[in-house]
């Protein structure tokens, strides 16, 4: 199932009555399908009143009308030449601070009920809710344009190997070898991503080379496809080496939740400077041939044990 | 390993590194003052380890904060970088430090701390500093072998940074210290961390954005 994040307007029509925290129900109303009472609840009609006709988007302060009393939202209200959309009077510049007003004392389910959330919130609540809601899809993790798919987890794996082509690979461990014959090319940030399948999750590897304020740096890391409360229970290892040296990188992979560019500039991952990167390629060293090998693994990384080490300042 | 890959001579990194100025890679644009030595027959070489009155060329100080001339053997050194430069001296292979900072990000110009090692029956630089690659504030650990190179190549190192369930481990050749140490650290031969992940690591009860890096490591014997 796709969804795309658009603000819709669910109409609450079940057993279970929204119920408001004063009494407005005088404006309830109910009808009778053959013997089954459907309750058309105050909270949807209310909620009604404030979806634009235009965008059908919910409606936030400032709420605009027009002379006749039709309302509109402030980003339709910019494009729509002063011209009141529902009758095409002249606009003005009325705000609707009633029905602003009423919205406070409108509380609704979050829109992720149907995923499982159980949740009510006040309007005004509701949406920083949902931004952060468990029960909310995940955003699809490619890297670069963003895009804007989101789904559940076996979802987003298809979507990735079918519309991204992302490869995939089952297993937890793994021995990639990023080649690019001219890595003096990274003027734009460029990236690999690839999906590992083990412990019956999911998980992506991304590589990429990108500046770090003017130095040229290739990085490496993991990010769960979950929830970081469960990342947490999984550590990986990368590493990179050749002639006697060596980087070793441990860490918990970051949740996807965590935008790919996010985990990239919390710098959390194998950072490797250009120059060193050459150098574990051998030979030349005009040519990036970079192995990189690691595996992921469940643990949980708990916090480092108090061992007494003398301090040195600074 | 890819096989048919000759892997390169210690010595490449060095010269790659000269390379690399002119190339204008990030590195810092200051003139090194140290050359690379060269052996001119590995049996004279072998004669010098076993001697201990050998005639070497003097090192320098490998103290750098200072610009100091010093030059001497190892002996001389040793007390020169105890007595004109309060520098400490660790017993032992294998060591563990903390560097704090209050305020990590005033560190606007580079610093350095140098600590020695004694085992094997020799003695090694530790180094720790803060600088700027190219505007990016990182922190760089090393360690330097108090002889020359081909004695330098025997031993190996491992130097680890971690915290907040994250572990960076590096492990190297000891470089000689006739590279300077600029010379070293702008190869980049070395464990090298951004400022923001040195915070990372930082972070285990610590909401005060003090930097608390623990770097522990050791030293061995390859052959």
């Amino acid at each position: 199932m796709v969804l795309m994040e658009t603000d819709t307007i669910e109409c609450a029509i079940d057993n279970d009555e929204i119920h408001l925290n004063n009494n407005n129900n005088k404006f309830s109303s109910t009808k009778s399908q053959g013997g089954a009472t459907v309750v058309i609840s105050p909270a949807t009609s209310v909620h009604e009143l404030l979806e634009c006709p235009v965008c059908t988007n919910s409606m936030y302060p400032p709420i605009h009308q027009c002379h006749n009393g039709h309302t509109l939202c402030s980003t339709c209200k910019t494009r729509v030449n002063n011209r009141c959309p529902t009758c095409r009077q002249e606009l003005g510049d009325i705000r609707c601070l009633a029905l602003e007003k009423v919205a406070e004392s409108l509380e609704l389910p979050c829109k992720f009920y149907n995923l499982g959330c159980p949740e009510i919130f006040p309007y005004y609540s509701k949406l920083k809710h949902e931004s952060l809601c468990n029960f909310r899809p995940f955003s699809c993790p490619y890297a670069g344009s963003d895009c804007p798919v989101v789904g559940d987890n076996t979802f987003l794996v298809a979507h990735l190997r079918d519309d991204h082509k992302v490869d995939m690979h089952t297993g937890c461990t793994f021995n990639h070898r990023y080649v690019k014959s001219n890595p003096r090319e990274v003027e734009n940030a460029t990236w690999m991503l690839t999906v590992f399948h083990c412990f019956g999750q999911y998980f992506c590897l991304h590589f990429e080379a990108f500046q770090l304020g003017m130095a040229p740096v290739y990085m490496a890391f993991l990010r769960f496809m979950g929830d970081e409360e469960d990342a947490r229970n999984y550590t990986y290892s990368l590493e990179v080496g050749g002639s006697g040296r060596k980087l070793t990188w441990e860490g918990t992979p970051r949740s996807i939740r965590d935008s790919h560019r996010k985990v990239r500039d919390s710098h959390d991952g194998l950072i490797i400077q250009r120059n060193m990167a050459l150098f574990f390629s051998g030979g030349e060293r005009k040519e990036l041939k970079l192995r990189v090998t690691g595996r992921i693994w469940k643990e949980q990384q708990g916090p480092d044990s108090g061992v007494c080490i003398p301090n040195l300042s600074l | 390993m890819i096989s048919g890959e000759v892997e390169p001579r210690i010595t490449d990194l060095q010269i790659q590194s000269r390379v690399h100025e002119l190339l204008d890679l990030p590195v810092c644009t200051n003139q090194m003052s140290s050359a690379i030595y060269h052996y001119q027959c590995p049996n004279e070489h072998t004669q010098e380890l076993n001697n201990e009155n050998t005639k070497k060329k003097p090192y320098n100080c490998p103290h750098s904060g200072s610009k100091c001339d010093g030059t001497g053997d190892i002996p001389w050194l040793l007390l020169h970088l105890r007595n004109d430069h309060n520098v400490e001296m660790h017993d032992g292979r294998s060591f563990s430090h903390r560097y704090v900072h209050h305020n990590p990000k005033h560190l606007h110009h580079a610093t350095r701390m140098l600590t020695l090692l004694d085992c094997f029956g020799r003695q090694f630089c530790l180094y720790f500093e803060a600088f700027h690659l190219r505007k990016t504030p990182m922190y760089i650990a090393f360690v330097q072998f108090m002889g020359d190179e081909e004695e330098a190549m025997c031993f190996s190192y491992s130097l680890e940074v971690g915290g907040n369930g994250r572990k960076l481990t590096w492990q190297g050749v000891p470089r000689s210290i006739r590279d300077s140490h600029k010379t070293v650290r702008d190869s980049q031969d070395g464990l090298i961390i951004t400022r923001k992940l040195a915070l990372l690591f930082s972070s285990d009860n610590n909401s005060n954005k003090e930097l608390k890096l623990k770097v522990s490591g050791r030293v061995w014997r390859e052959q």
